[in-house]
């Protein structure tokens, strides 16, 4: 498999030393946040579980295991979910590119080079304003990468410093 | 990033403001005629229903004056600067809109002609720009071709042709083959199998008394109305294939690519050989057994244009790839060395999902009717073959500064693109992923343009990440 890498890549290991692994964290909030978010359908199926459970006259072990499913899920969802997903995400911004890795059960890992970075945008709901926390996306020509619910002055702040690295042109002045 | 584009605007407002060809204002009131037919139909019509011909003479003339006048209008309210800075355009009539791009943003420049432009002798330019959309373009509707070509030469995009260094044209053998293997064509096949089994069931239910008995009037009419929608078809798709890729040349001079193709609106778009950032070479199901396959190119231009246009070759032979690319496009042809594939233990990943889409799509089938059972282990077998085709295509190569990744979703696509010129790239992996040591790369390039190489050992696709990732950076 190394033969397809050639001379230049994958033999010449140590020059490949990895740089670290993105190790800056969301804002604390983003927790709350999303809980926040997920009660807006939790909500509704826990309800929707009491009166399908009320309303219907199967077995009573059997309307016990549909609202059981629903609180599951609907907690799985609103509290385990948030909080996991806060403490998997995690993103780096250096000079020369963005870096991202998240996932809860996917991990993904994310790298946009400053150079293709269009514009920067910083996104906020009514939600995300009254914790004070924003959305931050950067935008490229080939889409859109976001780094969600960060704490609303380190949100602007590296709206501020990205936008001040991606000014710099790149060699050909291409994007 | 508006601020850096400042003294380039106030540079560029300071130009004298230019017009477009008063005859755009035929263009104009054509553009809103053909924005108002349904209303102006409707008005005719009724007026018809109503008080007769005179009548719906008279809404048809008032609509046509209307025409007329917000095409004077359009056109009295466009005018646009241009220096060797960039361009800008405004336009609009109540609201008018502003747009400027500057001279490096610009990432080619396209002149189109119109039946209606061939008629007054004008032509259409369009700049193209970086990200955005529809907003990423600025299209002057209606210039004197010498106009257009000054303009181009002002912007450094030069537009009427050169000696060409490299050339490659499309005969009418190739659109030909390009219209029977063309997407569209793939209407025929159901057709054709339909035709097919309807004769057998004749055959089968033997006897030549019955076929002589349905054949002049069962099976005639079916069998004309089948063959007329496959002749219908057919038609239909060679039309397509001619107006889209009829007098289709693409070449190369110097660092420019041009590409010049369409019967009824020509087009000629022009690009630097530095903006293009990847091609992708597609072999559909219909034209990967016949040894054929088409090439697009990718840039970040992404103007509101068909897919015709990013199209470098409508039709190619396997064979002649290589060479047709290295002159047109040095060093994104496909590599001559033999790509790395997914390791053997990969090769159930890939199939395992397709087998399981298709016995479920089988089951569902057998479902809603009982008789189509067999369908469930054909679908499976489908599925499973799908796979297997997807794991021996799967293949990469880092050559120097230039990646190629190849992958069958419908067809097989290999995109072979410059490292450097990287919007994005990503590693993924599942927790299934993670056990078995594998992980899937996948990268980003022009506007938006994705390949994915699926299920790689781990630590190769870390390797390639972490290089492609040092020279998309600049990173020797």
């Amino acid at each position: 498999m190394t033969g397809a890498l050639g001379d230049t890549a994958c033999r010449s290991a140590p020059e490949l030393a990895p740089r670290a692994e993105p190790s800056g964290l969301l804002s604390g909030r983003a927790r709350t946040q999303w809980t926040l978010d997920a009660l807006s359908w939790a909500l509704p199926l826990l309800i929707a579980a009491l009166v399908a459970s009320r309303a219907w006259d199967g077995p009573g072990w059997a309307r016990a295991l549909i609202v059981a499913a629903a609180i599951a899920i609907a907690t799985g969802g609103a509290i385990a979910g948030p909080q996991l997903r806060w403490r998997r995400w995690r993103y780096d911004v250096r000079d020369e590119e963005v870096d991202l890795r998240h996932g809860m059960v996917t991990v993904v890992r994310t790298v946009v080079p400053m150079a293709r970075i269009q514009h920067v945008e910083v996104r906020r709901t009514f939600l995300s304003q009254t914790l004070s926390t924003a959305t931050l996306v950067l935008h490229t020509a080939a889409g859109a990468v976001e780094i969600p619910a960060l704490d609303e002055h380190v949100a602007a702040a590296l709206r501020d410093r990205i936008a001040e690295l991606a000014r710099t042109p790149d060699a050909d002045d291409d994007r | 990033m508006t601020a850096d584009a400042e003294p380039e605007r106030r540079r560029l407002m300071d130009e004298p403001a230019r017009r477009l060809h008063p005859a755009g204002v035929v263009l104009e009131a054509a553009g809103s005629i053909g924005g108002l037919v349904v209303p102006i139909v409707a008005v005719v019509l009724l007026g018809a229903s109503g008080g007769g011909l005179a009548r719906s003479l008279v809404y048809g003339l008032v609509a046509l004056a209307g025409a007329v006048v917000l095409g004077i209008a359009r056109w009295a309210t466009t005018t646009f600067h241009v220096s060797p800075d960039g361009i800008a355009l405004r336009a609009g009539i109540l609201s008018p809109d502003e747009r400027l791009v500057p001279r490096a943003r610009i990432q080619g420049v396209d002149v189109v002609q119109g039946p209606l432009h061939r008629l007054l002798g004008l032509v259409e330019l369009r700049v193209q720009a970086a990200g955005g959309g529809k907003s990423a373009e600025i299209v002057l509707r209606a210039l004197d071709p010498r106009q257009a070509r000054e303009l181009g030469a002002l912007l450094g995009h030069p537009v009427h042709e050169a000696e060409p260094d490299a050339r490659w044209r499309m005969g009418a053998g190739d659109l030909l083959v390009a219209a029977l293997t063309a997407p569209q064509a793939g209407i025929l096949l159901p057709l054709l199998a339909g035709a097919g089994a309807l004769a057998q069931e004749t055959v089968r239910d033997g006897g030549g008394r019955k076929v002589l008995d349905l054949a002049p009037g069962g099976l005639g009419p079916l069998a004309l109305l089948i063959a007329g929608l496959a002749l219908a078809a057919l038609l239909l798709s060679i039309g397509a294939a001619l107006v889209a890729f009829g007098g289709f040349e693409a070449r190369r001079e110097g660092g420019l690519l041009r590409i010049r193709r369409g019967l009824l609106q020509r087009s000629s778009v022009t690009v630097p050989l530095a903006r293009v950032h990847a091609v992708r070479i597609v072999e559909s199901p219909l034209r990967q057994p016949l040894g054929l396959a088409a090439v697009r190119i990718e840039t970040v231009a992404q103007g509101e244009e068909p897919a015709a246009a990013r199209t470098l070759l409508p039709l190619v032979r396997r064979a002649d790839l290589t060479h047709v690319l290295g002159s047109l496009v040095p060093g994104l042809e496909p590599p001559a060395a033999p790509l790395a594939g997914p390791p053997p233990r990969a090769r159930r990943r890939y199939t395992l999902a397709p087998a399981l889409a298709g016995a479920a799509l089988g089951g569902a089938a057998t479902l809603v009717a009982s008789a189509a059972w067999p369908a469930i282990a054909l679908l499976t077998l489908g599925g499973v073959a799908y796979g297997l085709r997807a794991y021996a295509d799967a293949g990469w190569l880092l050559d120097g500064t230039h990646v190629t990744i190849r992958s069958r979703r419908v067809g097989r696509a290999t995109l072979v693109a410059r490292a450097r010129r990287l919007q994005a790239e990503s590693l993924t992996r599942t927790p299934l992923q993670a056990r078995a040591g594998l992980a899937t790369l996948e990268i980003a390039v022009g506007a938006g343009r994705r390949a994915r190489l699926r299920h790689v050992e781990a630590d190769v696709a870390a390797g390639l990440f972490a290089r492609l990732r040092d020279l998309a950076i600049g990173v020797r």
